[in-house]
């Protein structure tokens, strides 16, 4: 587990040339006892947070998030010194903070749980601390700069067309199921339009590649995550990434479903 | 390439074949030219040039990072020797002033594995595993990858194996 500051070093090289090291792990890597285990995995938790505000401390120092001012708890005005800053920004920034890293840390989760089940389903997993050890790592790398691009997009104004294209993709993905449930279910934003891609900026170009070539990095690190550190062969590894790659779909799913279920409660309880 | 000497003995020295290699980095630049020239030529194909120059650039990334992996394999396993002796297996490869070396003592060696893909096995080379019995976090295993005549090199580690009787010089 532990690494020296050059493995640190090579770790974007390998994350472009050679995948297989961010996720290989050593035959006897998980063996011993369980408080080993368990030590295991408090240290893979402690690295992937410490990725997290690695990649959100900086988004959020940006500006990066939307949170309202307005509701400051008096608590931060008597926990931070007013001589030393201002704790509506220091409030800003927790919020920030906060808000940045749910995004990464939900998807990580996400990911983890649907990595783990498939590689049970296709009876080749070898413990959690092997699936933890694969999406800490993936997620940290390939997942941020996922987010990140992301946030670029939405952030750039020389990248509208590529940031509405995004969000339209993601408000045709969602409303998707919520027709195929009938659910009266609307987003925030509601439908957005597609917009022509003839718009399209030479940045908003690269940060949609960028974008794409790194999912394809992150689904080719969780088939070789799959392939070795659980063994699967080849098309397990595949019906694994499948199975992640459904994840959001069910994530999709399971909140409509958690949503209208939190609507009929109230009607049964006044029926 | 892929060159079978006999040091002294019983003792060999081989290095591994790129040919394969050679040929993989040939089937993809092949087929790199082929998808990406049809997006540069029909951009439009795809809904929109932008969408066609989006795609151009994703693929043709891919492809020169598949490229320059293939690339640096070759330049490796061109610096990379194996080593057969009475006691030891040796696989050592020199790049760039710095030289990685690993060997397992025969003692250790408790099993073989031959593999070959699609295009080895028409080629006639392989890749042969030696599994040890690893102890703490070691990995436990010695490869000698892209190796001609496969079988042969196995036949004669079998045959130095047997005849290893511990104590013998190195």
């Amino acid at each position: 587990m532990t690494r020296s500051g050059l493995d640190v070093l090579r770790q974007p090289v390998y994350a472009v040339l050679k995948p297989s090291e961010i996720v290989q792990t050593p035959p006897t890597y998980d063996a011993g006892s369980v408080f080993r285990k368990v030590w295991l995995g408090a240290a893979l938790l402690v690295f992937f947070l410490g990725n997290v505000l690695v990649y959100t401390l900086p988004l959020s120092f940006a500006g990066i998030g939307t949170v309202s001012p307005e509701a400051t708890p008096p608590a931060a005005f008597e926990a931070v010194p007013l001589g030393a800053t201002d704790p509506v920004d220091a409030w800003v920034f927790l919020l920030r903070v906060t808000q940045n890293s749910l995004f990464l840390l939900a998807a990580a989760v996400i990911t983890f749980v649907a990595f783990h089940v498939a590689v049970i389903l296709t009876r080749s997993s070898k413990g959690l601390i092997r699936s933890l050890r694969v999406i800490t790592y993936s997620s940290a790398l390939y997942l941020a700069t996922v987010f990140t691009l992301v946030w670029l997009a939405s952030t750039n104004p020389n990248v509208g067309v590529a940031d509405e294209l995004l969000l339209s993709l993601q408000s045709d993905f969602v409303y998707y199921f919520i027709d195929l449930l009938g659910s009266p279910l609307e987003l925030p934003g509601g439908r957005v339009d597609r917009p022509a891609p003839s718009g399209l900026t030479p940045a908003g170009v690269s940060i949609l590649s960028g974008l794409a070539i790194t999912l394809c990095y992150y689904a080719y690190v969780l088939y070789l995550g799959a392939r070795k550190t659980h063994g699967t062969d080849r098309i397990e590894s595949v019906l694994v990434v499948l199975f992640v790659a459904t994840s959001p779909a069910l994530y999709v799913i399971g909140s409509i479903l958690v949503f209208e279920f939190a609507i009929s409660v109230p009607d049964l309880l006044v029926a | 390439m892929g060159t079978h000497e006999r040091i002294s003995g019983d003792e060999y020295e081989f290095t591994p074949v790129v040919k394969v290699l050679i040929i993989q980095f040939g089937l993809l630049i092949g087929a790199g030219v082929v998808v990406l020239g049809y997006i540069a030529i029909n951009p439009g194909r795809f809904g929109d040039p932008q969408i066609g120059q989006l795609l151009f650039t994703v693929i043709g990334f891919l492809l020169a990072i598949a490229l320059l992996r293939i690339l640096i394999r070759i330049f490796i396993l061109r610096r990379t020797r194996y080593v057969v002796t009475p006691r030891k297996l040796h696989r050592e490869y020199e790049l760039l002033a710095k030289r990685r070396t690993r060997e397992i003592p025969l003692e250790q060696l408790r099993g073989m594995e031959f593999e070959q893909g699609r295009l080895q096995s028409i080629l006639g080379f392989g890749t042969l595993t030696f599994l040890t019995a690893g102890t703490n976090q070691s990995l436990g295993f010695l490869q000698f990858e892209h190796i001609n005549s496969p079988a042969e090199i196995r036949d004669k580690i079998r045959g130095v194996s047997s005849m290893y009787e511990p104590g013998a010089d190195d």
